[in-house]
């Protein structure tokens, strides 16, 4: 067989692509072992700095240079996020010193949107707060939402105007980190939030309601009974939610959403009852027991569970109901709860006699 | 070179085997840029914290099981353990003759609820839903019988999330795979699906359900399999992504938009290729709406399912899928070369239709012929060369295609397991592929006469070993 024959050419690319695929996979081990052996101790290193006494980190600190600055940085890409405390702080002072916080800033800058973006990872540990901001306004979304998404708190209170037009933001993601990075802030975005949400016209209106919805504030109430108003059922579902962590303030508004067209907005509604322990509510959830749609007949099955020991009374009253529904969940609700006690061992007097109640004769 | 009878027929199988190996040499080069592509964006992608929040996209995991009582504990024990935040499992008992039922409301203490749900989706009768108590994430509909489009409709119906990720009930999925799947849908607002990648579970080691040590197969078909599937993954889906024509997002592993799937009206039950036709209907939607559609294969996000391990289940299975391809190609036959349809009917269609439609026919015309030629000498001993070289250049695909997984996952590591699996691809090319052309030919022969049932399944359980 000649090599150069049509024959020759094939069995020769066949034998090349064997061997590589061979040996190249098993040199491909071997290095990948290594590497892997190398960011191991690496690890073990920087673990050491950041969590072991003043002597021992000390000590690891010696080793750092040893480190290559490519797993440095992929390490700390990592681990930023993991650190609290004291540890973060000593994570910052380690990327100071070795010039990494210098080599980040230029990642920062560079024209290759790839860089800032894993610049935008590392934007904690940025120590100038002009650099994390350009990269909170960078031209590429990935880059905008990155930085967003490793906002330290502290800055979450600072930006909070960018992250509020960030919810406007075309892309999805950086709506969605800046959501998260507004979750992750303080009281101090209660204010800028309220003015955002009193605006109907936003693209990222709903994305915001969320996020008030998850933040405890008195001062928020006035907003969800806006959107509680709304024509979208969405924004009442969301705001029924909301009105569920204002303690006190909110029952009116909750018995007006648990009679709303939407099955959404009434789950929504039952929950935030349950939530806030509005016993004087516990009357109008049970006539959700009856409801059209399986989920509010669930969820309100569920809040007057929380609701004990109104709510039982209430869920007792119901196994009479003549509404099929309402008497089944009432019955499938005070099992699930005699069961539960049972599984306990903490059944009481009181229980027996209610079982006698409604099982029956 | 005179063209007596003989040449010419040879000059017409190596022109036919040499079109095939061009269209895959254009997919290779597609693979590789796409994969460099991926790779450099993905890494930029790590959505850790977000995609771990309550808030991320609620996504339910629908899982059709029919006769499966050997393998759904595992699976949908699997499913809960993954690492998304916002998840529902929704299992639909596709009225099972075996212990299927049984086994869930052991495993999972299931208690029922009201069977009222909004029915945007036809389906077959469902008997019951139920509830698990211990994780309240996992829902069960019992239906009756309406095989696996018909059940997954069903899921499709009671599903909460705004993506469905629909999968095998053999699946295992990896912990962070649905994170993964759901990071392009927050990169761009167009995407309304996104599949990921098979593999092969057959002699892997798993625990808890989930596959922590992947061995190269022992089983000589499930190993020309793994090559296989390396290659239909790799290069047949990857490739498509950067020329704009997936069509094909796994029946066993991928997400969609739920909005989506419900204006198309679901899953086709009267066809046994729902999966590609499910998704040929999102493009042709896309399409005549004038909307983007992206329809993409994400090659990380992994699932391992369990190959057939007989050659009476692979030949069932092969069939079916052939069958599958020449009822969508059928179905959308309107959409084949039309420009409007852009790469969809201009490149991926043609192509589907030309490359795996046709190949199992030319196929066997090929080797009919050469075997007639021989026989009756037309064709000289070496006249047969060329041929020799284009199954050689064939082979050689096979090993670039072992390369590329190797670079891409790693899945097999140490020289023994590659050296089986060089063997694996031999016998992948000279033995496993002619026997499957005679099944897709069995297909044919099947689909013309109108049959379109799925057939019998065969359940072993996972032929994992816990670790």
């Amino acid at each position: 067989m000649k090599l150069l024959s049509p024959l020759g050419l094939a069995a020769s690319l066949l034998g090349i692509l064997v061997v590589l695929y061979v040996l190249g996979g098993g040199l491909r081990d071997v290095i990948g072992r290594r590497r892997q052996r190398r960011i191991t101790e690496a690890k073990r290193v920087i673990a050491r700095i950041v969590l072991s006494g003043d002597e021992e980190a000390g000590q690891a600190v010696d080793d750092l240079p040893n480190i290559p600055r490519r797993i440095r940085l992929k390490l700390l890409t990592e681990l930023v996020l993991d650190f609290e405390g004291d540890a973060d702080a000593r994570v910052r002072k380690l990327v100071e010193v070795t010039g990494l916080a210098h080599h980040i800033t230029r990642m920062a800058r560079r024209r290759n949107w790839r860089y800032r973006a894993q610049a935008a990872r590392l934007a904690s540990l940025i120590p100038d707060p002009e650099a994390r901001a350009r990269l909170l306004h960078d031209r590429h979304a990935l880059v905008r939402a990155h930085a967003a998404e490793n906002l330290d708190r502290e800055d979450v209170a600072g930006q909070c105007g960018t992250l509020l037009d960030h919810l406007d933001d075309p892309n999805r993601a950086v709506r969605f980190a800046a959501q998260q990075a507004l979750l992750a802030g303080d009281s101090r975005i209660v204010e800028p939030l309220v003015a955002f949400l009193q605006d109907d016209d936003h693209p990222g209106t709903l994305w915001a309601l969320e996020v008030a919805a998850n933040t405890p504030d008195p001062r928020l109430m006035p907003v969800f009974r806006h959107h509680a108003k709304s024509s979208d059922a969405q924004r009442r579902a969301i705001a029924a939610e909301g009105a569920g962590n204002v303690p006190g303030a909110a029952t009116d508004l909750l018995s007006e959403l648990l009679t709303d067209v939407d099955a959404e907005v009434r789950t929504a509604a039952i929950g935030a009852v349950g939530r806030l322990r509005a016993v004087e509510l516990s009357g109008l959830v049970g006539e959700r027991l009856s409801d059209p749609s399986w989920v509010v007949r669930r969820q309100a099955g569920l809040t007057l569970e929380m609701l004990a020991p109104t709510g039982s009374m209430v869920l007792r009253q119901h196994l009479n109901d003549p509404d099929p529904y309402a008497r089944d969940m009432a019955h499938l609700m005070l099992d699930a709860i005699a069961t539960r006690r049972g599984q306990w061992g903490i059944i009481t007097t009181a229980d027996l006699e209610a079982l006698d109640d409604w099982v029956p004769a | 070179m005179n063209l007596d009878p003989g040449n010419l027929l040879i000059v017409l199988v190596v022109a036919v085997l040499g079109i095939s190996i061009l269209a895959q040499l254009v997919l290779y080069v597609s693979a590789s840029i796409e994969l460099r592509h991926i790779r450099q964006r993905d890494r930029h992608r790590m959505w850790r914290r977000i995609l771990n929040s309550p808030l991320s996209p609620r996504v339910t995991v629908l899982v059709p099981a029919y006769n499966e009582e050997l393998s759904i504990a595992r699976s949908v024990r699997g499913l809960l353990s993954l690492t998304y935040a916002n998840l529902e499992v929704v299992v639909v008992n596709d009225g099972s003759s075996d212990e299927t039922m049984a086994e869930l409301e052991r495993a999972f203490d299931l208690s029922p609820v009201h069977p009222i749900f909004q029915r945007v989706l036809n389906t077959k009768v469902v008997r019951g839903i139920y509830r698990s108590t211990m994780d309240t994430r996992l829902v069960v509909v019992d239906k009756e019988n309406g095989g696996k489009a018909d059940a997954l409709n069903a899921a499709i119906n009671i599903a909460s999330g705004e993506l469905v990720c629909a999968i095998d009930a053999d699946t295992l999925v990896a912990p962070d795979a649905l994170q993964q799947l759901v990071a392009p849908f927050l990169s761009d607002p167009h995407t309304i699906a996104v599949g990921g990648t098979i593999r092969l579970v057959n002699d892997a080691k798993s625990h808890r359900g989930q596959v922590v040590r992947l061995k190269a197969p022992r089983n000589w078909l499930v190993g020309a399999q793994a090559v296989e599937y390396a290659r239909a993954f790799l290069i047949g889906r990857l490739a498509w992504n950067p020329l704009g024509g997936n069509l094909i997002i796994s029946g066993a592993f991928g997400v969609f938009q739920r909005q989506a799937v419900l204006e198309v009206g679901g899953y086709a039950r009267d066809s046994v290729g729902e999966d590609m036709e499910l998704v040929v209907r999102l493009r042709k939607l896309g399409y005549d709406r004038n909307d983007v559609a992206r329809i993409v294969f994400s090659p990380d996000p992994v699932a391992w399912t369990e190959a057939p391990a007989s050659w009476r289940t692979l030949a069932r299975q092969r069939n079916r899928w052939y069958r599958g391809l020449l009822d969508v190609l059928l179905r959308h036959r309107s959409m084949m070369l039309r420009p409007r349809y852009r790469s969809a009917g201009m490149l991926a269609l043609p192509y589907f239709a030309l490359v795996e439609g046709l190949a199992p026919v030319l196929e066997f015309i090929g080797v009919t012929l050469t075997i007639i030629g021989l026989a009756t000498g037309i064709i000289e001993p070496a006249g047969l060369l060329p041929l020799l070289v284009a199954y050689l250049v064939g082979l050689s695909a096979s090993f670039l295609v072992l390369i590329f997984d190797d670079l891409v996952f790693g899945t097999y590591s140490g020289v023994r397991d590659r050296l089986k699996l060089c063997a694996f691809a031999v016998f992948e090319q000279l033995v496993f592929r002619p026997v499957t052309t005679v099944w897709r030919l069995w297909g044919l022969w099947l689909f013309l006469r109108g049959r379109k049932e799925w057939g019998a399944q065969e359940r072993r359980g996972f032929a994992v070993q816990e670790a």
